[in-house]
């Protein structure tokens, strides 16, 4: 059974940390992964528009990415790898208001229902944690021996990706979706460049922050000798405001053997006095205010408000924070 | 003898090219050498997944026998085997000509013989008429059978409303009606080497509705009590319910198995949009009962009709489900009608 990563009682670890490090430290590692993709753009700092989506080819020269790869987890590592999220922590998100009414009534009991314990990490947030460390592989038409596509083990819950690089098109919008989505690929400029469509409603964060089927993800696959950087832009039309821009990176590992990852999750009932038809979720207008207030910062600088990944929102925060006559927790 | 030796020759050439393009095109349908468990679920229901034009029927192989034919936003099911075609709607009547070019056309050798309409609305039975006239030489038949009659299953309430028995109602063309309806909460047929249960719930979407469940092949079709593309339409003057509604997302997921980290397994066709699954499912379920149960409350708290729509208990989910056809203002009216008239769920879900 997955286990819930969010709870209340966890913010109360990260007391003692110092809000404004933190808030710095997101607002640098957001700004480093914009700029490349502003600066694409002449004068347009804001709002980030993702990379043209590549058509589908079968070129194939120059980027492979194939091999067993462990994943650094340099990114986000305290909700990632250590502590895990908070309820109410949607900073570094460029959400819309029904995003934010969504993640605040998500509650992680619903994760005890049966119909929810089995889900593995979707496509939006599976390359990015736990680890994951990975084997991406090389598959070939038998009869042909003709290079058909990747595939992706080793992430949580066996949510296995394939990437199709034999020019197919993407399905019709009727068809299913799936945790991992529908990606092609293709190679550019050295880079191996995926487009997912076709991903079930995920999130982009184990707290409740959404991710709906209209999601469209572009990753850059950038690989440099025994390292990997893969770059990814996920655009969400019903959830985001502007484009969702993160960084993964990944180091090769040669004696790695993702190992076997068995058959997925079990299904147990746990909880016998919930009736039928029973959906745990949080009152219509619950805030979660106790990670903003263990940090000693403004609520509002926690909802993911797009303004607040870039780095002017800091002294914007400070400004908000002398008005309150606030100080932050330190660490 | 120089005759017989390039026959010989012209023949193992002949063989040759023939065996390289049957492996060929073995490689592009079943695409050895990747587990079917690794293939992503839309590759592995459509073997060439490709779009249909606009205004063409999309054709889906689902599973086992079962196919999803899509018609723009909505959708109907064809079950097809040695006995012919089980239809489960026959779509909007505008559309008519072209699903029976596609059945005539994918399954040259094989004639309707079942319809089942899942509700009354005209996207459902708006085809009746046109599909016996095309494959029903007999016309439309009862349960005793006869000769080339197509039987038109139904629930009986739908019967009445489309016979203009029930009261309100417009009487459809006589070609048009069911011809073997049931007033219980199953009917069983058994077509093309698999049984089938048509399946009524009570009041949802109106008081008619049944889902068509194929047990061998796996597959569940819903008709309009589940829908990807809008909030449930509730039709109240046809004795609609959220409630009624929401016990038939239940009961799906009762029926449902995911085969694996759950996705695939026991596949549901909506009345609407795209193939699904038990996840999917469970989403919609989840979230109308989230908005069924802000509602509830805010009727509790003795807020009018006005209050609630300002307070935008549905925000979350409008931008997938709010549709010109069927809008917020129209599903949050609706729910708000219902539940101020209607006996309360047994428990809310909020904590």
């Amino acid at each position: 059974m997955r286990k819930a990563n969010a709870a209340g009682p966890r913010a109360l670890q990260l007391r003692g940390t110092s809000a404004a490090w933190r808030i710095t430290a997101a607002l640098l590692l957001q700004a480093a992964w914009i700029v490349p993709v502003a600066a694409q753009q002449a004068g347009a700092p804001t709002p980030v528009a993702a990379p043209a989506a590549p058509a589908a080819g079968g070129q194939q020269a120059n980027c492979d990415v194939s091999g067993e790869w462990s994943s650094r987890s340099r990114e986000d590592t305290e909700d990632r790898v250590l502590l895990g999220t908070n309820l109410g922590d949607y900073t570094g998100f460029p959400l819309n208001d029904a995003a934010r009414q969504f993640a605040r009534h998500w509650d992680a009991s619903i994760l005890s229902l049966p119909t929810q314990q089995a889900i593995p990490h979707p496509a939006q947030y599976i390359m990015r944690g736990p680890g994951p460390n990975v084997r991406i592989a090389k598959f070939v038409d038998p009869t042909t021996r003709g290079f058909v596509g990747y595939t992706i083990d080793g992430v949580y819950g066996r949510n296995d990706r394939t990437i199709w690089m034999d020019g197919r098109p993407h399905p019709p919008d009727y068809a299913e979706f799936t945790w991992d989505g529908f990606s092609t690929g293709r190679c550019e400029r050295g880079m191996l460049v995926v487009t997912t469509t076709h991903m079930k409603y995920g999130y982009h964060r184990r707290n409740g922050v959404p991710a709906s089927v209209k999601s469209k993800m572009t990753e850059y696959f950038i690989r440099h000798g025994t390292e990997m950087t893969i770059m990814q832009f996920t655009e969400d039309p019903v959830y985001l405001e502007e484009v969702l821009a993160r960084t993964l990176d990944f180091q090769i590992n040669p004696g790695q053997n993702v190992g076997a990852p068995g058959f997925g999750f079990e299904i147990v009932d746990e909880i016998a006095s919930w009736p039928d038809g029973f959906v745990p979720h949080w009152p219509f207008g619950t805030e979660h205010k106790e990670f903003a207030e263990t940090l000693g910062v403004p609520y509002e600088s926690t909802q993911g408000h797009k303004e607040a990944m870039y780095p002017e929102y800091l002294a914007k925060l400070r400004q908000m924070m002398r008005d309150a006559g606030s100080t932050p927790a330190t660490r | 003898m120089k005759t017989v030796t390039r026959f010989r020759t012209a023949l193992q050439a002949a063989l040759a090219l023939t065996a390289i393009a049957s492996a060929t095109v073995a490689a592009q349908h079943t695409r050895p050498g990747v587990p079917p468990e690794r293939l992503p679920a839309p590759t592995r229901s459509i073997q060439t997944p490709r779009p249909a034009a606009a205004g063409e029927v999309g054709v889906l192989p689902v599973q086992g026998n079962v196919y999803m034919l899509n018609l723009g936003e909505t959708n109907i099911v064809a079950q097809v085997g040695e006995d012919g075609i089980l239809l489960v709607d026959t779509g909007p009547a505008e559309w008519s000509e072209r699903i029976i070019a596609t059945l005539r056309d994918r399954f040259p050798d094989r004639q309707v013989r079942l319809i089942v309409n899942t509700h009354m609305h005209p996207e459902a039975t708006g085809g009746n008429a046109a599909i016996v006239k095309a494959f029903g030489g007999g016309g439309r038949g009862g349960g005793g059978g006869g000769g080339g009659a197509i039987r038109i299953i139904s629930h009986e309430n739908t019967l009445n409303r489309m016979s203009g028995t029930a009261e309100g109602e417009t009487e459809q063309p006589q070609e048009m009606l069911p011809t073997s309806t049931f007033f219980t909460k199953e009917k069983e047929v058994y077509f093309n080497g698999e049984p089938i249960e048509v399946l009524y719930r009570g009041p949802g979407h109106t008081d008619g509705d049944v889902m068509v469940f194929f047990r061998g092949s796996d597959v569940i079709a819903t008709g309009d009590l589940y829908v990807t593309t809008s909030y449930p339409v509730l039709d109240e003057k046809r004795g609609s319910s959220i409630n009624g509604y929401l016990d038939a997302l239940n009961y799906v997921l009762d029926l449902t198995v995911p085969r694996f980290n759950q996705q695939g397994g026991t596949m549901v066709i909506p009345g609407h949009g795209r193939l699904s699954n038990e996840s999917d499912v469970d989403d919609y379920r989840n979230w109308m009962t989230i908005v069924r149960d802000r509602v509830q409350e805010m009727i509790k708290k003795g807020m009018t009709l006005q209050q609630v729509k300002a307070a935008r208990p549905t925000l979350d989910f409008d931008g997938v489900f709010s549709t010109k056809a069927w809008t917020t203002d129209q599903f949050v009216e609706a729910v708000y009608k219902d539940l101020s008239t209607g006996a309360e769920p047994a428990r809310t879900s909020s904590n």
